[in-house]
């Protein structure tokens, strides 16, 4: 690591997170182009997003959620009807 | 909050099944992805998108609009599946042994080979996913996932700015230590042979 990395390090994940002021973004994009060791952590976290959401999209595709509503408005039926139960009882 | 939304939450806490049918509609993949990304496991993940909804019918009279709702739905979300998990105890331990036995396959292309090694990489996600605190996994799936900014990070884990920044600081160093054949700038996955990538996921 370079010493100007160290000025920048801790807004590396900042800039990545797009939570940098505009004088922040400035200055992290002025070291990025002379700095390969923190384009390479930029490249390193966008690698870590990309398996991380990717399963995840992936698998919300493929779910069948009108089913999942059916579950729902019986679960909620089921409970009124406890409740009601129990209101009788007491 | 729009005030749209105030309505449709107001008519949900007067009982208003309709309403919790349109907040259903808006929110179901946003709460299963969460919950999927928490499980690791898409019936359990379905089991927990069903309990949200049924206990946000019953609780939604709790809210009182001082934050966003999703912070608060997701608030739910989170809590749900993690109490789901704790009592499915060791059942989401992946498959994969404590110290990481995956072996990555060589550079494949195509082709039924490039599917197992999308499964592969997938089970070594969430095997280096089960190895963080529950916290770190949340501000993960919370940002990388659902793009959701460090405030409303911080509103739906009911935490500071800085204690989201250091969870995700953390959470993505180990994740990196884990991975690392997977996610370095001359890593597999890096180049064109990522199974996980080029697939119009974004």
């Amino acid at each position: 690591m370079k010493d100007s990395c160290s000025s920048v390090s801790e807004l590396l994940e900042k800039y990545f997170d797009q939570e940098v002021t505009d004088r922040e973004r400035l200055l992290v994009e002025g070291h990025l182009q002379d700095c390969p060791i923190c384009r390479d952590a930029l490249t390193s976290m966008e690698g870590l997003r990309t398996l991380i959401k990717v399963p995840v999209e992936e698998a919300t595709q493929q779910e069948d959620f009108p089913w999942v509503w059916q579950k729902i408005e019986r679960g909620i039926r089921l409970q009124e009807k406890a409740g009601w139960w129990q209101s009788l009882r007491s | 909050m729009n005030q749209e939304e105030i309505q449709l939450i107001s008519r949900c806490q007067q009982g208003d099944q309709e309403a919790l049918k349109e907040i259903f509609d808006k929110y179901h993949k946003k709460v299963y992805r969460i919950a999927y990304g928490v499980v690791r496991h898409r019936e359990e993940a379905l089991d927990i998108v069903q309990e949200v909804f049924i206990k946000l019918f019953r609780s939604i009279k709790n809210f009182k609009g001082r934050s966003h709702f999703y912070t608060y739905l997701y608030r739910m979300v989170m809590n749900t599946a993690i109490d789901h998990s704790r009592k499915m105890g060791k059942k989401f331990v992946s498959s994969l042994d404590e110290e990481g036995s995956f072996e990555p396959s060589e550079e494949i292309e195509k082709g039924p080979e490039r599917i197992l090694l999308h499964k592969e990489l997938e089970e070594k996600v969430k095997w280096a996913m089960e190895k963080l605190p529950v916290e770190q996994r949340a501000a993960l799936l919370f940002r990388e996932v659902e793009g959701l900014s460090y405030q409303e990070m911080a509103d739906a884990m009911g935490c500071s700015i800085g204690t989201v920044m250091s969870r995700l600081h953390y959470g993505r160093k180990r994740m990196q230590e884990l991975l690392k054949d997977y996610v370095g700038p001359h890593s597999q996955s890096s180049g064109p042979s990522n199974p996980l990538k080029g697939e119009g996921v974004r």
